[in-house]
């Protein structure tokens, strides 16, 4: 149960981050290949035994853990380049509100 | 060289000024670089002080962002302005008396010489006044680090002082709204195969200039700014 309910959230953000190519692609890129990594070691637990091994971690179950925290990373770093996309949304509203009210004692 | 002898009509020419909180320089500022050119644009970004009241009262054009941005914004938003009107060259000016309006008229001459879209101050060619060894320090490495990403051989990356010819202005659309946007016009000029020249200018600092330089922090937010703009697409 647990492996199929792990597995729609992987699916949720392999679609997030699809959604994510147009915005950026190395964020877009990196989210579905973790996510479907986990959704590999999830179904299955032998190959996340021999990677981890191969990784040096010990067990199966913390490369899983991993790949959720490099989710976690990655989701972090597209929420601080939508703010900057925002920011610059208010970039062009501030200087259009200055240059139409521009002010030169010179012209009337 | 006066000014009758510039081949460029100084009429023609719009010095942009982005300003935060220099409302006791910048009239100063303004008068001086009137006496040469009498197009100068002071952009206020949102500065809390009286900065734009005095710059108008000195006779700038004054433009007035609702909140501050950073001093990139600022400038794009002068040389928008400023396309909008008839000008030939755009000049980016410091607002806090660290340049002089007899360089702009040399940058000029040259630009009319050698026909180059873009000429960049450089007072590594030129003279400084007064410059502390750390911020010399700290201006030599982020002059090696530019012509490393951007190829360009420049000898001054962060000189606040150039001149556009307008075409040149109009082809730069600077996005980095705070400090790094001075690595992000060189790294257009270099993407975009603008012609430039480096013209040797003399900068001033003065105490008041020093207390509003850039810090070895500012120059690692550059850094986060410029990286993270490269994630972006």
């Amino acid at each position: 149960m647990i492996k199929i309910f792990l597995s729609l959230l992987g699916l949720i953000v392999i679609a997030y981050g699809a959604r994510e190519w147009r915005n950026s692609r190395l964020v877009s890129l990196l989210l579905v290949a973790c996510s479907l990594a986990a959704g590999v070691l999830v179904w299955f637990p032998a190959w996340s035994d021999q990677l981890a091994h191969l990784a040096g971690v010990g067990r199966g179950a913390d490369m899983i853990l991993y790949c959720y925290s490099a989710i976690s990373f990655l989701m972090i770093l597209n929420l601080g380049l939508k703010q900057r996309d925002l920011h610059q949304s208010t970039t062009r509203l501030a200087r259009y509100i200055a240059i139409s009210n521009a002010k030169d004692k010179r012209t009337p | 060289m006066t000014i009758a002898e510039v081949p460029v009509n100084p009429k023609r020419v719009a010095l942009v000024i982005a300003a935060y909180n220099e409302g006791s320089v910048i009239a100063e500022v303004v008068r001086d670089a009137m006496r040469l050119f009498p197009l100068v644009i002071v952009v206020d970004d949102g500065s809390p002080d009286d900065t734009g009241a005095v710059a108008l009262s000195a006779g700038a054009v004054m433009l007035k962002h609702p909140i501050n941005l950073g001093q990139g914004a600022a400038l794009q938003t002068g040389i928008e302005y400023a396309l909008g009107r008839d000008v030939d060259f755009v000049v980016t000016f410091d607002a806090d008396g660290q340049h002089r309006p007899e360089d702009v008229q040399k940058m000029l001459e040259t630009l009319a010489h050698n026909g180059n879209q873009i000429a960049l101050g450089s007072r590594f060619l030129g003279e400084t006044v007064g410059m502390p060894a750390s911020r010399r320090l700290l201006l030599k490495a982020a002059t090696v680090f530019t012509r490393i990403t951007t190829g360009l051989r420049v000898t001054d990356a962060h000189n606040g002082l150039r001149t556009f010819r307008r075409d040149a202005a109009q082809a730069i659309t600077i996005r980095q709204n705070r400090m790094a946007h001075a690595s992000e016009i060189l790294e257009e000029i270099g993407r975009m195969k603008l012609t430039y020249c480096e013209v040797p200018v003399t900068i001033r600092y003065t105490d008041y200039s020093k207390a509003k330089g850039q810090s070895g922090l500012g120059a690692f937010n550059i850094l986060i700014d410029l990286l993270v703009a490269r994630i972006r697409k």
